[in-house]
């Protein structure tokens, strides 16, 4: 029931965004230009609108999915790809991929391999293992430093271009067309394993313990599941640059929609809203100035971040 | 007011080798940059100052503002770093990772959104009450609770939201793009004599104020009991040292933008210096270390890829960020 209410307000979304720009069109002049094909009418939704939408739509899906699948494996709602820098080190495996020439995705996908196995390095403790709060914080040191390193790689490409270091700092859909949509499409595959992975992660949230009587091979399937999630989330980051927030707030909305069960498709869903939703704020609210996407999805999530972390600070205070 | 405050012996060996350090930086600071010139240029300008010297003229008009501005920058970013530090607590805290850097800056912008281009003392009262508005939550949030670990994330959201309203509006007013685009991420570029003659005084009173109170927010946070006992009022000393915290970062900030990091690595070599000496000792080391920091990662941000420029932020996190991440590493193995 609230999958297909989902599914239905993302629909009406998705509408909103062939809808908005600056100029608008109305449900008729949409349904036209639709059907008209890519050479009549409808020329303008063709080329811009529906690409933008649809890689938007996938690379919502990835970090909304991601981040659900990263914050049940490490037990903390605010492990998120965005908050323990993962994006940010793709961001810059990509940004620095583009400047030798090679595919952006496959230097993001580099960049965000190295960033877990950094990450495992420096929080591995030598009795606990992998210590969640400590994978968070290294994490928050480890986006500083990827984000510089990006902003440096920027500047000294001698391109002082303001928008274009925004867009790959904050993330962005200006530059999305069907070559996009493209690459978005080699991303499905990866994505569905991790849809199908709703009751592993079910079995997993119980404990370490209960999961391996039940038959898990946890190790196993953390590390596998762990390096799909950045696989996804690092080729989200290759098409539109690391959108800040999606990832964090798709996991707790999805797991309040879900009765507190972790449900990978649904947090994908709401993630493809939450990016479709900021992108109709960029065209609608300042379509003159078009500015990045990551700014909405920013100025939407990070207020739901602040409730996140407020309730875990009574949780553990209680 | 120093000698009154700090009794004689309490004045750390290693301060005067610390400052001669920061003198030999500062005159590489004022000879380093997109054209290289020898020191016996500064002699010249010092003595025989020609007006029509083009050389005479950018090391006066432009690096000294700039050298100073740093300096002023990195001594007030050590003590507010510092004295947070000794109010919650905790080691990991700095006005950047706090967020008290992105309040300032916020209300730096939002000055700018609502009244236009400011003169520099609007710039400063705006980036003071901002920063002192942070500094005030950071201490109630500290003040509820939970861990070492919990500050710095908390403060990192605050941080980000702040962050990106500021580059939202920089981005929307074209006229401050051009001009706020780089002091967004943390920038000595537009350091000028007339923003440093307006902003030097908060923050050296800052710092003044900061070394002045030390010795009774130490007290203070061995106990409310004993420090009242001592005959403080716990109230006024922290609001002493808050207002230390909010002058010396909102200077800071007014003037190169949220510039992280300097607040967590000169304490942190302060202390090890110092070992053990009291807050006022390590406050003391914590300056002229934090003002040689901001100094050689300038230098370097414009003799690395000049004649382009990296923005002083970005250098100091790419120094900062390891460091913070090797601390929470040593600090967590230490907890258990």
């Amino acid at each position: 029931m609230r999958l297909v209410l989902m599914l239905l307000a993302l629909v009406a979304l998705a509408g909103l965004a062939l809808a908005a720009g600056r100029s608008w069109l109305g449900p008729v002049e949409v349904m036209q230009a639709l059907f008209s094909g890519p050479e009549g009418v409808g020329r303008m939704l063709w080329s811009l609108r529906l690409p933008r939408l649809i890689t938007g739509l996938v690379a919502g899906m990835c970090l909304g999915a991601a981040g659900l699948v990263f914050q049940t494996l490490l037990r903390n709602p605010l492990a998120s790809p965005d908050v323990i820098g993962l994006t940010q080190c793709a961001a810059f495996g990509a940004v620095a991929a583009l400047m030798a020439g090679l595919p952006p995705m496959a230097g993001a996908w580099l960049g965000a391999v190295s960033a877990i196995i950094l990450l495992g390095w420096l929080a591995a403790h030598p009795r606990e293992g992998l210590a969640p709060r400590a994978v968070v914080l290294q994490g928050l040191g480890l986006a500083l430093l990827a984000g510089a390193g990006t902003e440096a790689l920027i500047l000294r490409a001698g391109d002082g271009n303001a928008s274009m270091a925004m867009a790959w700092l904050t993330g962005t859909l200006n530059g999305a067309g069907w070559p996009e949509v493209g690459r978005a499409l080699w991303l499905v595959p990866l994505l569905a394993p991790l849809f199908a992975a709703r009751r592993i992660l079910d079995r997993l949230e119980l404990g370490d313990d209960l999961a391996r009587s039940l038959g898990l091979r946890v190790g196993v399937l953390r590390a596998a599941l762990g390096l799909l999630a950045a696989l996804v989330a690092a080729g989200a980051v290759s098409l539109c640059g690391p959108l800040g927030f999606v990832a964090l707030a798709a996991g707790p909305v999805s797991r309040w929609l879900a009765r507190g069960r972790p449900d990978p498709f649904l947090a994908a869903l709401v993630g493809a809203g939450f990016v479709t939703l900021a992108d109709v704020l960029a065209r609608g609210l300042a379509a003159a100035a078009l500015l990045p996407t990551g700014l909405y999805t920013a100025l939407i999530g990070a207020p739901i971040l602040l409730v996140v972390l407020r309730r875990q600070m009574s949780d553990k205070s209680s | 007011m120093l000698s009154s405050v700090l009794p004689q012996r309490s004045v750390p060996p290693a301060l005067p080798l610390l400052c001669a350090g920061v003198a030999v930086v500062f005159v590489a600071a004022l000879c380093l940059g997109a054209q290289d010139y020898g020191p016996g240029l500064l002699w010249q300008a010092l003595v025989a100052r020609d007006p029509k010297d083009l050389a005479q003229a950018v090391v006066v008009e432009m690096r000294l503002p700039r050298a100073l501005a740093a300096l002023m920058i990195g001594a007030a970013l050590a003590v507010s770093g510092l004295m947070m530090q000794a109010l919650t607590r905790n080691p990991l805290v700095d006005p950047g990772l706090t967020g008290v850097n992105a309040g300032a800056a916020l209300a730096v912008v939002a000055g700018l959104w609502f009244l236009g281009p400011m003169g520099s003392a609007a710039t400063a009262a705006f980036a003071l009450s901002g920063a002192a508005a942070a500094a005030v939550l950071v201490r109630l949030l500290a003040g509820s609770g939970g861990g070492t670990l919990r500050l710095p994330l908390a403060g990192a959201a605050f941080a980000s939201l702040c962050l990106s309203v500021v580059s939202f509006v920089v981005l929307m007013n074209p006229e401050a793009r051009n001009l706020y685009r780089f002091w967004m991420v943390g920038s000595l570029a537009l350091a000028d004599t007339g923003r440093l003659a307006a902003l030097a005084p908060l923050g050296l009173a800052g710092i003044c104020l900061g070394l002045a109170v030390s010795r009774q927010v130490e007290s203070l946070m061995l106990g409310e009991d004993l420090g009242a006992a001592l005959g403080l009022h716990p109230g006024r000393v922290l609001s002493l040292a808050l207002a230390a915290i909010a002058m010396t970062a909102g200077a800071a900030v007014a003037i190169a933008g949220p510039v992280g990091f300097i607040g967590l690595i000169a304490p942190h070599l302060a202390r090890r210096l110092a070992s053990g000496a009291g807050l006022g000792a390590t406050m003391l080391l914590a300056c002229p270390l934090g003002a040689g920091l901001t100094l050689l990662a300038d230098i370097a941000g414009r003799w690395l890829m000049r004649p382009a420029e990296l923005p002083l932020g970005i250098v100091l996190a790419m120094i900062g960020a390891p460091v913070f991440m090797l601390l929470i590493r040593s600090i967590l193995r230490k907890e258990d």
